[in-house]
């Protein structure tokens, strides 16, 4: 009974440096892109001399959704004969199809590739195939539910003409904000994420994450490096790494911001945490050690590097962490160390590091000029418990997939727009 | 049992009062829109001088004037942004010495007095500033010439030719067909097919080749640090792009064919081309931009903090 008292407590206490971790990356990150130099992206960059560019947009049953983003590619600004669209018809049922052939009869370079029959299903087998037709130097991904403006895919390609750079990450920014509870705070919530966490990381020559959409990557290093492993739910994190462990860096690009669709319903909204946290440790267990041993990244790329890819183990450390504080507390057994020291510790953390995610979103708020959105603040307290639910449910399956190495099922987001 | 519930009560007040602004926000809808994205968004170097005449042409088009002639001076009541007064001239002696409304001078014009213009100064012909003058912002439909000093707040947009004989502020944005910096300016960005101090050739490519001395670099370059490079001795072509994290200084007879980019400041000096003719190019840095001349750069400079170029 002693040594399990001790393990409940040395969990405790290992939860709270791992926590401890997280604030401090957090403020750090927040106070950066507040009061910090602003790393320079390349869109002021101007330059004939640009890359050839394959579009490529992943498509299952997206009738709905396919003429919007179709209309404004043919739209951009960027030169044709440079460019070419990909709509990746992945097993539609519905009238996708029928909608991506006449686009591609109107318009020369809109290449559709229609996966039927025994092909497996998939984002990354999808982008595996479509990677072998695409005909440009740089590929750029969108969702199908995206918004891209007339100038962006120039924007995204202007960084390849950095040689570093492998990948690009642009901004992120649901459309239908206003729509629900769940909608603003998702809202809010990739404010935070874009606006402060990725410029700063981007701002400190840490590891911005590329996102699979509204984002692009250097075809001759994806094929280098084998494509996308279609076991992998989180295609896009995989790919963060592979770039980085491989000398190459992701460019982060705030300006580029495309409007998405956020799920409007909580039960879709749980299946797409689920995924993404599935996807997101499968890569943790695939990356962590080559993160540790790799000679590309510099220690603290390492640090950010090994923190970017536990995030979505973290809410199951917390979970395991409130159990572990009933047990203790049933046990009669909270007194985890008897410092005075130590409790001050415990009431600065719960009075001023707790508000370390709170903080980021608040100053992406004020950033963003929204700043009546604050106020919504004090309800991401449910989304945190929320996340914690889904969140550790995909670090279960994900543990399952590496126990069991069964087949992964790709499961589309569904769509709210009326066509 | 009242102490009881009113303790349940206070607890419930308190509990649940995090939450009132929230659901307040919530019910009112008050910052509910996402952020604003405009779909039409593209990189134009010209924007501000197009915009702004874009909105006079349609000004005028909804007045139905076609030209603007006598009496003179004219003041019409347009709508731009807003409903303005604007001044349409054909003398420079009927401008006072400082105007707060827009002004269109309605054909080439020499300014010889000094003026403060408080919002834009429009010349629908050539224009010279033989003496001081101070604009919001200028656009010239023909060719522009600055023997005096200028000081222009915001943006410049010269459809022909601007030479800076002088010293002169440009602002923030200046777009020209060609700009020929034959005195010392500074600005943030500046676009032209061409941006020099010198018409002669800078660097004559085929005459260094056969010479034998050229040290020729061809490819793309990522530097972590800072990087110099000197071409005091030997000339120096670089056919490709330079993208740097430090500082970067380029010096003596060197052609960059590519683009210079740095996270922190840039030097040319004494020679440097950047780019080649009839093709853009840019020159863009997150800290200062330092030109002494001769130089020439063909294609675009960008500076989020100041560019000061001279002869």
């Amino acid at each position: 009974m002693g040594f399990l008292i001790f393990l409940l407590k040395a969990y405790m206490v290992f939860l709270m440096l791992v926590l401890l971790l997280y604030i401090i990356r957090h403020y750090t990150f927040t106070l950066n892109r507040a009061l910090g130099k602003q790393r320079l992206y390349y869109q002021d960059v101007l330059d004939e001399d640009l890359p050839t560019v394959s579009v490529l947009v992943p498509m299952h049953n997206e009738e709905k959704v396919a003429s919007h983003i179709l209309d404004l590619l043919v739209a951009s600004d960027y030169p044709k004969e440079k460019l070419e669209i990909i709509p990746i018809n992945d097993h539609s049922t519905d009238r996708t199809k029928e909608i991506l052939e006449e686009y591609a009869q109107k318009y020369p370079f809109i290449r559709p590739l229609h996966r039927y029959g025994d092909l497996p299903r998939g984002k990354q087998n999808g982008l595996n195939d479509a990677l072998k037709i695409a005909k440009g130097e740089v590929i750029i991904v969108y969702d199908a539910d995206y918004l891209p403006p007339k100038g962006q895919i120039r924007t995204l390609a202007i960084a390849f003409k950095d040689p570093r750079v492998g990948a690009v990450m642009g901004r992120v920014v649901p459309v239908n904000a206003g729509k629900n509870l769940l909608t603003r705070l998702l809202d809010i919530e990739r404010s935070g994420g874009y606006q402060v966490d990725q410029q700063a990381r981007y701002n400190l020559n840490l590891i911005p994450q590329y996102g699979g959409t509204v984002g692009g990557f250097r075809k001759s290093v994806v094929m280098e490096l084998g494509g996308f492993d279609p076991r992998i739910l989180a295609e896009d994190t995989e790919l963060t790494y592979k770039i980085y462990l491989n000398g190459y860096k992701v460019a982060y690009a705030n300006s580029a911001e495309c409007y998405e669709e956020a799920p409007e319903d909580w039960n879709v909204r749980a299946r797409q945490l689920r995924r993404w946290s599935r996807g997101h440790n499968q890569v943790m267990f695939k990356y962590f050690i080559p993160t540790i041993l790799s000679k590309n990244l510099n220690f603290w790329q390492k640090i950010d590097g090994l923190l970017l890819l536990a995030i979505y183990m973290q809410p199951f450390l917390i979970f395991l962490g409130l159990l572990d504080s009933l047990l203790l507390f049933f046990l009669g057994e909270m007194e985890i160390a008897s410092s005075y020291l130590f409790l001050l510790f415990m009431f600065a953390h719960n009075s001023f590091g707790n508000f370390a995610p709170f903080f980021e979103i608040g100053t992406a708020l004020v950033l963003d000029g929204s700043k009546e959105k604050v106020f919504l603040l004090p309800l991401m307290f449910f989304e945190f418990i929320f996340n914690i639910i889904y969140a550790s449910l995909g670090f279960v399956d994900a543990v399952m997939d590496l126990i069991t190495k069964r087949t992964i099922i790709w499961q589309k987001t569904e769509r709210f727009r009326n066509a | 049992m009242p102490e009881f519930i009113l303790l349940v009560v206070l607890f419930s007040i308190f509990l649940f009062l995090p939450f009132v602004p929230s659901i307040i926000e919530l019910f009112l809808k008050r910052d509910a829109k996402p952020i604003s994205i405009d779909p039409e968004r593209k990189k134009e170097p010209d924007y501000f001088g197009k915009s702004f005449i874009n909105l006079l042409a349609t000004a005028l088009k909804d007045l139905k004037i076609q030209e603007v002639e006598k009496p003179n001076p004219v003041y019409l009541k347009l709508k731009l942004n807003r409903e303005e007064w604007i001044g349409f001239l054909n003398d420079e002696d009927l401008a006072e010495n400082t105007i707060d409304t827009p002004v269109i001078f309605t054909k080439d014009t020499v300014f010889l007095q000094n003026h403060t213009f408080k919002r834009e100064l429009v010349v629908f012909g050539n224009a010279v500033f033989k003496n001081t003058c101070i604009a919001r912002s200028l656009y010239v439909k023909e060719d522009c010439v600055i023997e005096a000093p200028v000081r222009i707040a915001r943006w410049v947009h010269v459809e022909g030719t601007l030479i800076v004989n002088s010293s002169a502020d440009l602002g923030v944005s200046v777009y020209a067909r060609e700009i020929k910096i034959r005195g010392w300016a500074t600005f943030k960005r500046a676009y032209a097919k061409k941006i020099d101090t010198s018409d002669e050739p800078l660097i004559d490519k085929e005459k260094e080749n056969n010479t034998g001395r050229v040290i020729n670099l061809k490819g793309n370059f990522g530097i972590t640090g800072n990087i110099s490079i000197g071409g005091k001795e030997r000339p120096v072509f670089v056919d490709g792009d330079i993208f740097c994290d430090g500082d970067v200084q380029i010096e003596g007879e060197v052609w960059i064919k590519g683009d210079v980019f740095s996270q922190k400041s840039i030097t040319l000096k004494n020679g440097v081309v950047v780019g080649e003719e009839g093709k853009v190019k840019s020159v863009v840095a997150r800290g200062e931009i330092l030109i002494e001349g001769p130089f020439r750069i063909y294609g675009y400079i960008h500076s989020e903090k100041r560019v000061e170029a001279s002869p």
